[in-house]
C-alpha cells in the first residue's frame, strides 16, 4: 500500500465519521420518536415496541401534551405576515441601493447592518413596553412587525444583488423612448427580480417560520408558535422524551416541504447573502 | 430635477421609518426604562438614576455573563467554520457527481430542525440514561454522566450549535470552492504543489472574502443565541451557562424586573455597537479607496 492508497483510505474514514456524526443525532430522534412510552430504548438498541401513538399526540393531543395543529396554524400565519412586512419594507432601499449611487447604498447598508446586529431578546424589552400600550401584545400583528426585523437586512442584501443584475441601459432606453415608469417596471424590473423576490419570500418565510424569541416574550399563549411548542415538551422536570422527539420531527414538515419546492432559490439566496457583498 | 433628486429618499423612506420605529423610539425606550424601578405589571417608572447599573457591576454576575457570550460567540462561530470547511474540502474531493450530491445533502440534514428542536436532539443526546453520548463514552470506559447538569453545560450547548451551524457554512463555502477555476489547481498539479499548497495558495485566498463575510455574519447572530440555550439549559445549572440575552429575559420574565432587564439589554449591546463602529470605519475606508 503507497502513500496514495493511505490518504484515500483517510480521506474515506473521515468521510465516514462526518456523516455519523451529522446524523446519529437525528437517527437517535428519530428512534426515541416511535418507541412506546416507558420503554425508551437505551442507547443504541432499537425500541421493543414500535409505535405511531407519539405521533398521533402530536397532532390530536392528550392529556396536558396540546396539540401541534394550532401552533402550526399561527407559524404559519406569522411566517407569511412577517414575510410580508419583509417584502414590503426591504424592496424599495435594495432597489435604491442598487441605482442611486453609494451614498445611498451606504445609508441603507448602514441601516441593515444595526437591525441585525441587535439581540432579539434585548429588543424584546422595550416592545414589550411599546406593544402593552398599543394592545399589540399577544397579536399575530405584533409578533410579526417585531419578527421581521431580524429578516430585512438579509432580504434588503439579497434583493439589491439581483437588482445589480438588471440592464440598466434596457432600464433608460426603456425611459427615454416614453415608456412609463410604471411599465418600465413591469416590463424591465420584475421579470429580472422575480427569482431574488421568490428567494427573499422563501428564505424569511423559512425563518420566520422558526421563530422562538418574540412569541415568547410578546405573547401570552395565543400566538404560540411551533419553536414554543417544542421548547414546552422540554420545559417540565420530568421530560416525556418520546413526545419532544415526535414534536421536533413533525415540526420539520413544513421545512422540508419548503425545501423540496424551492430548495434551489433558497441556497442561492442564502449563498448569496454570504458570497456577493 | 426635483423629481430625481428627492427619489432616492423615497426610495429609502421605508427602511428609515422602520428603522425609527423599531429601532431608534425602542433604543431610548430601553435606556429610559434602565435607570427605573419598573417591574413588568406595572410599567410606570420612577427614575432612581444608576442605581440599576450600580447594583448590575457591584454583584459582579454580569461580567460572568458578558465572558459567556463572549466565549460561545467566538468558539461557535470559528468551530463551525473550521468544520464546515472541512465537509466543503471533503465533498469537493468527491469526483462522483451523484456521490457527491449524496453526500451534501445528507451533510445538510441538521438544517432542517429548527433550531430549538436541535436543542431537543442534542438534549436527547446528552441524558443520562437514553443519550448515545453517555452510550458511547460507557463502551470505551467512562461513566455515564448528566451532562448538561455539570458546571461545564455550556460548552455542551456550544456543542449543539456547532452541529446544527456546520450544513450552512458547508453549503456556502462548496458553493465558494465550486467557483475556483480547476484549470489553475491543474495547473498546479502538474507544477508538483502538495495538497497543502494548493489549500495554503489557491484556494484560501479566492475563498478569503466569502470566509471573512461568512465568520462576521455568523459572529453577529451566534452573539444573539437565545433559543437553544433556553431549551437545553436554561442557564441552568445555576446560572453557570447563562448569557447576556438569557439574563435579559429571566429579569424580566422570571424576576419581573423591568429596570434591571433594560440595564442588561443596554449592557448586551455594548457589543454589537462597538462591532458597528469598526464596521463603519472600515466601510469609510473601502469607500475613500
Amino acid at each position: 500500500m503507497n502513500s496514495k492508497d493511505l490518504m484515500k483510505c483517510i480521506t474515506i474514514l473521515v468521510m465516514m465519521l462526518l456523516i455519523v456524526w451529522t446524523i446519529l443525532p437525528i437517527i437517535s430522534l428519530i428512534i426515541i420518536s416511535i418507541a412506546k412510552f416507558g420503554t425508551i430504548p437505551v442507547g443504541f438498541q432499537l425500541p421493543t415496541e414500535v409505535t405511531i401513538e407519539n405521533y398521533r399526540n402530536v397532532i390530536f393531543g392528550k392529556g396536558n401534551l396540546p396539540s401541534l395543529i394550532p401552533a402550526l396554524l399561527n407559524s404559519l400565519i406569522i411566517a407569511s405576515l412577517t414575510t410580508s412586512i419583509v417584502l414590503l419594507v426591504s424592496i424599495w432601499p435594495a432597489y435604491a441601493a442598487s441605482s442611486f449611487g453609494t451614498k445611498v447604498a451606504m445609508i441603507a447598508y448602514f441601516l441593515t447592518i444595526i437591525l441585525r446586529i441587535v439581540p432579539p431578546t434585548t429588543m424584546g424589552v422595550p416592545y414589550y413596553i411599546m406593544f402593552s400600550k398599543l394592545m399589540l401584545l399577544d397579536t399575530y400583528l405584533g409578533v410579526s412587525l417585531a419578527d421581521a426585523i431580524i429578516h430585512i437586512p438579509l432580504a434588503i442584501w439579497i434583493l439589491k444583488g439581483f437588482f445589480d443584475t438588471i440592464p440598466k441601459d434596457l432600464e433608460e432606453q426603456a425611459l427615454i423612448d416614453g415608456a412609463s415608469f410604471a411599465q418600465v417596471l413591469i416590463r424591465v424590473i420584475l421579470p429580472t427580480v422575480l427569482p431574488g423576490l421568490l428567494t427573499v419570500t422563501l428564505l424569511s418565510f423559512l425563518e420566520s417560520y422558526t421563530c422562538f424569541v418574540f412569541p415568547l416574550m410578546l405573547g401570552r399563549g395565543s400566538v404560540d408558535t411551533v419553536s414554543i411548542r417544542i421548547a414546552g415538551s422540554m420545559a417540565s422536570t420530568r421530560v416525556i422524551w418520546t413526545d419532544a422527539a415526535a414534536v421536533s420531527i413533525t415540526s420539520m414538515i413544513p421545512v422540508i416541504l419548503i425545501y423540496i419546492v424551492g430548495g434551489k432559490y433558497i441556497l442561492k439566496g442564502i449563498i448569496m447573502g454570504a458570497v456577493k457583498r | 430635477m426635483i423629481y430625481k433628486r428627492w427619489m432616492p429618499l423615497f426610495f429609502i423612506l421605508p427602511i428609515v421609518a422602520y428603522t425609527l420605529i423599531f429601532f431608534i423610539y425602542p433604543f431610548f425606550l430601553l435606556l429610559l426604562y434602565s435607570f427605573s424601578d419598573a417591574t413588568l405589571y406595572s410599567l410606570s417608572q420612577n427614575f432612581i438614576g444608576i442605581e440599576n447599573y450600580i447594583s448590575v457591576f457591584r454583584e459582579g454576575r454580569v461580567y460572568f455573563y458578558l465572558q459567556n457570550s463572549i466565549i460561545y460567540t467566538v468558539v461557535v462561530s470559528f468551530a463551525s467554520l473550521m468544520l464546515g470547511m472541512v465537509f466543503a474540502l471533503l465533498t469537493n474531493s468527491i469526483k462522483h457527481k451523484k456521490l457527491q450530491r449524496i453526500f451534501s445533502i445528507s451533510l445538510m440534514l441538521p438544517m432542517m430542525l429548527l433550531p430549538v428542536a436541535v436543542g431537543v436532539t442534542w438534549s436527547l443526546s446528552l441524558t443520562e440514561y437514553y443519550g448515545w453520548v453517555n452510550f458511547i463514552l460507557e463502551a470505551i470506559g467512562f461513566r455515564r454522566e448528566a451532562w448538561l447538569l455539570k458546571p461545564y453545560a455550556l460548552w455542551f450547548v456550544m456543542l449543539a450549535d456547532v452541529w446544527g451551524w456546520t450544513p450552512f457554512m458547508f453549503i456556502v463555502l462548496l458553493a465558494a470552492l465550486q467557483q475556483v477555476p480547476p484549470s489553475i489547481l491543474d495547473a498546479a498539479e502538474v507544477d508538483g504543489a502538495t495538497r497543502f499548497n494548493k489549500f495554503r495558495f489557491i484556494i484560501f485566498p479566492t475563498l478569503k472574502p466569502v470566509i471573512i463575510t461568512l465568520t462576521t455574519l455568523k459572529l453577529i447572530d451566534t452573539y444573539k443565541e437565545f433559543d437553544m440555550l433556553w431549551v437545553m439549559t436554561r442557564g441552568g445549572p445555576g446560572d453557570l451557562s447563562t448569557n447576556i440575552n438569557v439574563i435579559v429575559y429571566k429579569s424580566l420574565f422570571n424576576y419581573f424586573k423591568l429596570g434591571r432587564a433594560s440595564c442588561y439589554g443596554v449592557i448586551s449591546l455594548i457589543f454589537p455597537i462597538l462591532v458597528l463602529i469598526i464596521y463603519y470605519f472600515i466601510i469609510r475606508r473601502r469607500g475613500k479607496d
